[in-house]
């Protein structure tokens, strides 16, 4: 594809006549070639993953690594669902994130309209101080909130891990820049019309800023999703583990290295996000973007 | 407040309360103040018991030799545990070599995030799958990460080094070598979180007017003075912000050594909150592990304002 | 000589190793060897892949629970209801769900609920559990782990008969004239050895080396017959051979008392033993790095690995078809100038991590731990492969019909009957001191260092770990 492009520029009046479109043309195919040739450098932990959880015993353990399968078996996927508590960890996983993704879309959207909508004292102090929070980085916390969630006894479970992402103050920064922009005619006609504050807040915000709060809820959601650090601390039960933890201790428990099924398991342990990636891409460009400008 | 205050000595007390009060009533209207604070309450809730109320408790936690099997047994020690931290050579190592990945991790993570954005946004074939893919790691968990790699760079069996094999003589052993193993922890990082990165700075770049291009081109400026002049001062914000985002993040690393190599061989990727982790869960010394989040604290924003500092005067 | 090892694309004997990557450095590998079933075994069994394998009894239960294993007891079964966590999987795992319940049966007021924890993440997991109040009644320790939990254990002499068992075994769980433990088992390596291999090599199969020199010769013949001879391992591991080679020279690896530990490793018997380690790398008896010995044994590459007494059950759950060549096991001490025979070993405990209890459940719970450790002692080490804690077990006709005694626990019972057990030393930071330890001999096997400089550094940490 490449160099039919750098061809299709040459015939549309690039032609080396001078140095400076010697130059250009040069700088083309540089482009082009640490383009791809990074494109390919990216793919490459992907190729593996999924070709050696398809690649029977004698390719994993050959000598040679094979990239390319030359036989497949779909013995490691069969073995992680019968064998392996794989979709209890997904279920859970799923459960935490969208549990945390819900909580925080819920709590940042009605303090954002609070912040940007209505008047109240302390409001501008309150905000600063959730503001520099965001200075605080989430490790300085770890012993100390452990020990709050050890004493609430919610050691190992669900809301043990959700809690303290509800709390992050990136949401509510985010939602708050884009509040900002609702426009006041529309709310002011809304009071006439009627509308009680929180009429406005459920029929006319959240619907007219539901790109800000997809944005936000993705990243929530890959966030939590993600998570490894604290739910390692929080979740005590195999049945209670999420993905990630999951993984690693599927392949501690076993007295033999793996391979094959612990890519298995990566894959599908990946598979979920990767399906909402496909499906939501500009969703999600949107909301890291939307962390950029925040910055 | 500081008009109540000064009206306190005016007007005495009482009146001075009473004439703050009918300000207040008359400067806000009671309905929406009760609305706008329950609205917020929630959020303030989970904000202050798990995010304003812990910063304070770690410190409290950070001046005892707690115990965290009997809290209430816990013993004022003052600095103590701030002291032995600085005594301690693990301590330093975990540092130092923190600080060795950072220096490995940072410049690339922000150069070729750069390099990347720069080179999509030119008006390349494939845009949006070289967008993809550059971006999708993004959605990894550490553990898929760290898991992939730890099989690309295995020994016999990697990927990685039997490529190498071809083309130099003893390809490094990369997880247990001492001088390789951080490195090779960095490459993996580097893959994993540039993603992030580098969708900011595509985005900057994007802002960037094409009609300053246009002017320099007229004016008849190479590509790198357009590059010194424009884009760079243009993207400068999001610059700054990434590079100090990418400077916390990994400072804060955990995950890939963790899993990768559990913190060896012989200790040289044993990182900060690795070592915060291990005191804090496996030494059983909770006030001591909250004293190394804290002195981890300290270093983070004195990083961060000196990055803050340094790239904001520069141009 | 790595003919034998070459990759040939057609055939099913490659090499079943992979190379030392990720968390082989893993110190929680120490505890691989509370009984992980060997996932080896795979391609046959697919059930038996470890952490969680076999379900136990419950046929009641379906899906994944089904395959995480663990004893259930519902509600009105018994008076007293005592949760366990077990950091048994597998192997060992499944006779010990068993047994406890044969004990729920046969008990008419007392039931024992098990619930599986991954073993790596167990004694983490007990002391948070234990940081909210949330500890089961009864827990494991190994006699290397106990001392950070002794605050909080249950002295436990006025409800368990400490008479029955072996006084070395039921030493490691004594502090302070009180036991806090009741000794389930010991578990120690040894040599497993392919015969058919030793016979190939021009060796008497039936005449294992006892010393270096006779050692050495050994996997010379292996070596030149085309296979690796022997390997060790890495992390942890390598303290079994490494620890006790060197008690065997006389050196204790750390001396003193709580408070007060000094590293004993950096003397000329350290150092000897631990040139022992390179040298079998460099003498190609074992590969530079392999971490999975056991499945490269298994698959005949190897004339020898040092594993643990676990292994058996391994070889149980796969049916036998795991080592489908003539194997046998002989004595680890084989230390080069070695003074005395002493082996490397810990033991698995029951104990009481919580200190609320009534008369009548720690009544309970005595009851629970002489019938799993007394009286199903027999049934223990023959299904398991472990050593038995009591002097009757160990001594009973019974147990020498079992299976399990020709192929491995005879040699067991010959090396504690011969040497002596060296149980490796409990501190506050067993974990801490080992890691440092096993890191530098790593570098050793790997040829990164050289011994003295690895053990200079690994008493340097050692020192600083017990500030």
């Amino acid at each position: 594809m490449s160099t039919k492009s750098i061809l299709n520029d040459i015939r549309n009046g690039e032609t080396f006549e001078n140095q400076d479109a010697r130059n250009h043309f040069l700088r083309k195919v540089a482009l082009y070639v640490g383009l791809y040739g990074a494109a390919f450098l990216f793919i490459i932990p992907y190729l593996w993953m999924i070709s050696r959880g398809f690649q029977p015993r004698w390719q994993l353990f050959a000598a040679e690594p094979y990239l390319i399968p030359r036989e497949i078996t779909f013995e490691w996927y069969s073995f992680l669902l019968e064998g392996t508590p794989i979709v209890r960890w997904t279920v859970n996983t799923v459960i935490i994130a969208g549990g945390a993704t819900l909580a925080v879309l819920i709590v940042d959207s009605m303090i954002a309209y609070s912040v940007t909508r209505l008047n109240w004292p302390g409001k501008r102090v309150v905000f600063s101080v959730i503001v520099a929070s965001f200075m605080v980085p989430g490790i300085v916390n770890l012993i100390p909130v452990y020990q709050i969630i050890v004493e609430l006894g919610l050691l190992n479970s669900y809301l043990g891990v959700m809690l303290p992402v509800i709390a992050g103050p990136i949401g509510v920064f985010m939602l708050v820049q884009f509040f900002k922009d609702f426009p006041d005619e529309i709310e002011e006609s809304a009071r006439i019309d009627g509308f009680s504050t929180f009429q406005i807040y459920t029929r006319l915000v959240l619907p007219m800023m539901k790109s800000a709060l997809t944005a936000l809820g993705l990243f929530i959601f890959i966030w939590t999703w993600n998570s490894f650090l604290w739910p390692l601390i929080i979740l005590q039960r195999e049945s209670m583990y999420t993905l990630p933890i999951g993984l690693v201790v599927l392949q501690d428990t076993m007295t033999a290295q793996q391979p094959g099924l612990i890519m298995a398991s990566a894959l599908f342990a990946s598979l979920p996000l990767f399906i909402v990636f496909l499906l939501l891409q500009k969703q999600l460009v949107e909301a890291v973007q939307m962390q950029g400008t925040v910055g | 407040m500081l008009d109540l205050i000064a009206a306190m000595r005016t007007e005495g007390p009482r009146q001075a309360i009473n004439l703050w009060w009918q300000e207040m009533v008359d400067e806000y209207d009671r309905r929406e103040s009760a609305e706008g604070i329950l609205l917020a309450l929630p959020y303030l809730l989970a904000f202050v018991g798990f995010m304003l109320f812990p910063l304070l408790y770690g410190l409290y936690m950070s001046l005892y030799d707690w115990d965290a099997l009997s809290p209430e047994q816990s013993e004022f020690i003052g600095l103590g545990n701030y002291q032995a931290l600085m005594n301690d050579p693990r301590f330093w190592e975990a540092l130092w070599n923190t600080i060795w990945f950072v220096i490995l991790s940072v410049p690339p993570l922000v150069v070729f995030a750069l390099l990347l954005a720069l080179g999509v946004n030119r008006n390349v074939k494939g845009q949006t799958v070289l967008r993809t893919i550059f971006f999708s790691p993004y959605i990894l968990t550490v553990s898929v990460v760290a898991l992939i790699w730890v099989e690309l760079f295995a020994g016999e069996g990697g990927l990685i080094r039997h490529w190498l094999a071809f083309v130099m003589e003893d390809p490094p052993r990369f997880l247990i070598d001492q001088t390789w193993a951080m490195a090779s922890i960095a490459i993996a990082t580097v893959w994993w979180s540039i993603a992030f990165n580098f969708i900011i700075l595509l985005a900057a770049r994007q802002n960037v007017s094409d009609r300053l291009y246009e002017a320099a081109k007229l004016d008849g400026a190479s590509s790198y003075r357009m590059m010194r002049d424009i884009t760079i001062p243009q993207m400068r914000n999001p610059l700054i912000f990434v590079v100090i985002i990418t400077f916390v993040g990994s400072f804060q690393v955990f995950g890939q050594p963790y899993i990768m190599t559990d913190g060896g061989p012989r200790f040289a990727t044993h990182t900060i909150v690795m070592y915060l982790y291990t005191t804090g869960f496996a030494g059983r010394e909770f006030g001591y592990a909250a004293a190394v989040g804290y002195v981890l604290f300290l270093i983070l924003i004195t990083v961060s304002v000196i990055n803050y500092y340094v790239l904001s005067e520069n141009e | 000589m790595q003919g034998n090892s070459r990759a040939d694309e057609n055939s099913n004997r490659q090499r079943a190793t992979r190379p030392v990557s990720g968390r082989s450095n893993n110190r929680r590998r120490f505890l691989q060897g509370v009984g992980v079933a060997g996932a080896v075994g795979l391609a046959g069994c697919v059930g038996s892949l470890p952490g969680f394998g076999g379900g136990g009894d419950n046929e009641s239960q379906a899906g994944e629970e089904d395959l995480e294993g663990g004893v259930e007891v519902d509600e009105g079964d018994a008076d007293i209801i005592l949760r366990l966590d077990s950091l048994l999987t597998g192997g060992d795992g499944d006779p010990f769900e068993a047994m406890v319940e044969d004990f729920n049966e046969q008990s008419d007021n007392v039931a024992v609920e098990v619930t599986r924890v991954p073993w790596d993440e167990y004694y983490d997991q007990l002391f948070t559990a234990m940081t909210a109040d949330e500890a089961p009644d009864i827990a494991f320790s190994h006699s290397s782990q106990i001392v950070p939990f002794l605050d909080n254990l249950t002295p436990l002499d006025d409800y368990v008969n400490y008479d029955p068992y072996v006084e070395q075994i039921v030493d490691s769980v004594e502090y302070d004239g009180q036991h806090y433990g009741a000794p389930l088992d010991t578990h120690m390596a040894a040599v497993y050895y392919n015969k058919e291999i030793y016979e190939e090599a021009g060796l008497d199969p039936e005449e294992p080396p006892t010393n270096w020199e006779e050692f050495a010769e050994a996997n010379d013949a292996i070596v030149d017959a085309g296979y690796y001879a022997f390997d060790y391992g890495t992390g942890m591991h390598i303290c079994r051979s490494w620890g006790g080679w060197l008690r065997s020279r006389g050196h204790e690896v750390i001396q003193g008392e709580e408070g007060n530990w000094e590293p004993n490793f950096n003397n000329e018997g350290g150092v000897e033993v631990t040139q022992a380690l390179r040298e079998a790398v460099e003498r190609e008896w074992t590969p530079t790095e392999d971490d999975n010995s056991w499945p490269s044994f298994v698959e005949g590459d190897f004339g020898a690995v040092v594993d643990g007494t676990w292994a058996w059950s391994r070889f149980r759950e796969g049916g036998g078809e795991e080592l489908d060549f003539d194997w046998g096991t002989y004595d680890l001490s084989l230390a080069p100038g070695k003074e005395e025979d002493w082996t490397m070993c810990d033991s698995h405990n029951l104990v009481v991590p919580a200190a609320d209890h009534s008369e009548e459940e720690l009544e309970g719970i005595g009851q629970f731990f002489e019938y799993m450790t007394q009286e199903r002692a027999v049934d223990w080490s023959a299904e398991a492969g472990h050593l038995a804690a009591t002097t009757e077990a160990l001594g009973s006709d019974d147990l020498r019909e079992r299976e399990a005694w020709d192929y491995s626990l005879h040699t067991f019972q010959e090396i504690a009957d011969n040497g002596e057990l060296y149980y490796w030393p409990a501190t506050q930071n067993t974990d801490e001191y080992s890691e440092a330890i096993y890191q530098s001999l790593e570098a050793v096997r790997f040829g990164q260092q050289d011994a003295q400089a690895a053990l200079d550094e690994a008493e340097q940490r050692c020192q600083e770990v017990f500030e």
